[in-house]
């Protein structure tokens, strides 16, 4: 079976913040249609800066990152909009809009000067808050939503500029169990409706659970690809991690889940 | 409003903010120590003969309102702007410093007689305050621009120092200055709005519609902005370009107006909040609003600073911080509650 086309291509990335030594290697990452990627490694790791790379935000001058097979950097920033949703880590909360406003303004790539919806734009608001359960909320102010129903409409919002490739990080950090699982489900329903998928995670079962694959980065390196059972293993995680943790699987599903090693005896 | 915003419900909104503008420029000129008597203005108006009335209605009470609204809308548009791209909800026009280079501009001229002169609509003083203001506004600008676009706390901490610095400058000039000069200094830096005829408006406006027209042309992106810089670049927002934008017209308006009227604060601060309270965090909206509702708030507290203690009149800094403030605080309460 031929496999997904590859929608995000990242080939011989280098990248260095100004005065740090640091330095983020990528020589080759792939995003495929209908396929989520997790992207997990400890903290200062290089996720985030990959991501930024991956949605054009961060300049870089070494290496080609291609959406669509269309090299990032000649593009405006709008016409990358149209085809790439990126959703970071933290947005401010200074400004109290309503639900419905700031899912609208994702489609400020699609709109004329004034960003006024027609009647097109409205449908495409209104579907991306069913898909992602916002639709109840609409008229609430952003300061009004709990942490998980926060992160449903910025994610409603970046769906709103109808992208093909979508970038998550850290999207269920500080959400509870619930909250973590229906967000990754709407992911799973997104990635079988076509959309390539990358989230930085420090949660690595829930990664497994719902990834098709994991990237494992250690200090700016990508140290190793493949699915949650290559990635998630002792031989891998010990190096970075240290070892004591433990490896055992799913009861329902054959993946693999990391529970820590009470006994100390792990690794 | 239950959708998303529409050109329709947006000029509905705004046109309330407009209307109530429009009647404080239309009542405010009539009031004052002097009565206005309808009869000489009309006369003034269809035959051209002038009596007092009409002379102190058109060219001391209508330019001195329009100005007033004009400057006092332009700051409060400014604040609205800087207050995001700032991510400061405490940033007014004068955050950036652009106040302090005025003053020192302005003193300067008060300090030096071979610098008083007046060329085309410009006054020395005005032309000084310009040219302070300008020099902050780039140097400012050299000090924070990136590769990839501005520092924003750089941009926030350089506007506060080259603030504290000009504070000193002004400070040793007035120490040094003759005291003949000091009550005119003085007068300038409590902010004043006295102008006879349209000369100082002609002055204000080359600066001062491009200024206004450049953040009017920012509106939908200080709305991404507001979500913050990463989320607004991941919508499709050239954000750079958008600082870029706001900084300069946000600068160069704020220079007008200032170099005309000196510091009248607070307006830039309090207007855009309670506009937001009001209507919303839209800048579509409260854009336009802050203007009609800074201009209007400020045609009014001029007419009180003039007529409260007839003849003399008070500064309208006073005013607008003494009757401002308490109406502010009473739009957050009810909101809040």
């Amino acid at each position: 079976m031929e496999p997904n086309p590859d929608l995000l291509t990242i080939t011989d990335l280098r990248y260095a913040y100004p005065d740090s030594s640091w330095q983020l290697d990528a020589p080759s990452f792939r995003g495929r249609a209908g396929e989520i990627v997790s992207v997990i490694g400890p903290n200062g790791s290089g996720k985030s800066t990959l991501l930024r790379l991956a949605a054009g935000i961060l300049p870089f001058s070494q290496g080609r990152i291609e959406i669509l097979g269309k090299d990032i950097r000649f593009q405006d920033r709008r016409r990358i909009a149209k085809v790439l949703g990126y959703l970071p880590q933290e947005s401010p909360a200074e400004f109290d809009f309503r639900v419905i406003d700031v899912v609208a303004m994702g489609r400020y790539a699609h709109l004329p000067a004034g960003g006024f919806l027609r009647d097109h734009d409205r449908e495409v608001v209104e579907e991306c808050m069913r898909q992602t359960a916002t639709l109840p909320l609409k008229q609430r102010r952003m300061s009004r939503l709990s942490g998980g129903e926060r992160k449903r409409v910025l994610l409603a919002s970046v769906l709103a500029q109808e992208p093909r490739v979508l970038l998550l990080d850290e999207p269920t950090s500080a959400l509870d169990l619930h909250h973590q699982v229906r967000f990754f489900a709407i992911l799973t329903q997104l990635a079988d409706a076509g959309l390539s998928i990358v989230v930085v995670t420090h949660d690595m079962n829930l990664a497994s659970l719902y990834c098709h694959r994991m990237v494992l980065m250690s200090e700016g390196q990508i140290v190793r690809e493949g699915a949650p059972e290559e990635v998630l293993t002792l031989e891998q995680l010990a190096p970075i991690y240290g070892g004591n943790f433990l490896i055992g699987r799913h009861p329902q599903i054959p993946r693999p889940l990391i529970y820590p090693d009470m006994k100390g005896t792990g690794g | 409003m239950k959708g998303p915003l529409t050109l329709r419900s947006g000029l509905a909104h705004v046109s309330g903010y407009a209307i109530l503008f429009a009647m404080m420029l239309a009542v405010c000129p009539l009031t004052g120590s002097e009565t206005i008597r309808m009869g000489g203005l009309l006369q003034a108006g269809w035959r051209g003969t002038w009596d007092i009335s009409a002379e102190i209605f058109y060219f001391q009470r209508v330019p001195r309102v329009v100005l007033a609204a004009c400057v006092v809308g332009t700051l409060a548009v400014v604040g609205a702007a800087f207050q995001v791209i700032l991510r400061n909800p405490l940033a007014e026009p004068y955050t950036l410093g652009i106040t302090g280079g005025a003053s020192v501009g302005a003193v300067l001229a008060i300090l030096f007689p071979a610098l008083q002169f007046t060329w085309s609509v410009f006054s020395s003083v005005q032309l000084f305050a310009l040219i302070g203001a300008f020099a902050v506004l780039l140097m400012i600008y050299s000090l924070a621009r990136r590769p990839e676009g501005f520092a924003v706390y750089t941009l926030l901490l350089a506007g506060v120092t080259l603030s504290i610095v000009s504070a000193g400058a002004v400070m040793f000039l007035r120490y040094a200055a003759s005291p003949n000069y000091l009550v005119q200094m003085d007068r300038w830096m409590m902010g004043g709005l006295d102008v006879t005829g349209y000369q100082e408006l002609a002055a204000l406006f080359p600066l001062l519609i491009p200024g206004l027209g450049i953040l009017f042309s920012c509106m939908v992106e200080l709305n991404h902005l507001a979500l913050g810089e990463e989320l607004a670049l991941g919508h499709g927002v050239d954000v750079p370009a958008v600082y870029q934008r706001v900084f300069f017209g946000g600068g160069v308006a704020t220079a007008a107006a200032v170099s005309l009227s000196g510091p009248i604060g607070f307006v830039g601060l309090i207007v855009p909040h309670a506009v937001r309270r009001l209507s919303g965090y839209d800048h579509r909206i409260v854009l336009p609003a802050s203007f009609f509702m800074g201009g209007a708030l400020l045609a009014a507290c001029d007419t009180v600073a003039r007529t409260l203690f007839s003849p003399t009149e008070i500064p309208v800094g006073i005013i607008t911080a003494l009757a401002g403030g308490p109406l502010f605080l009473r739009i957050l309460l009810r909101r809040s509650s």
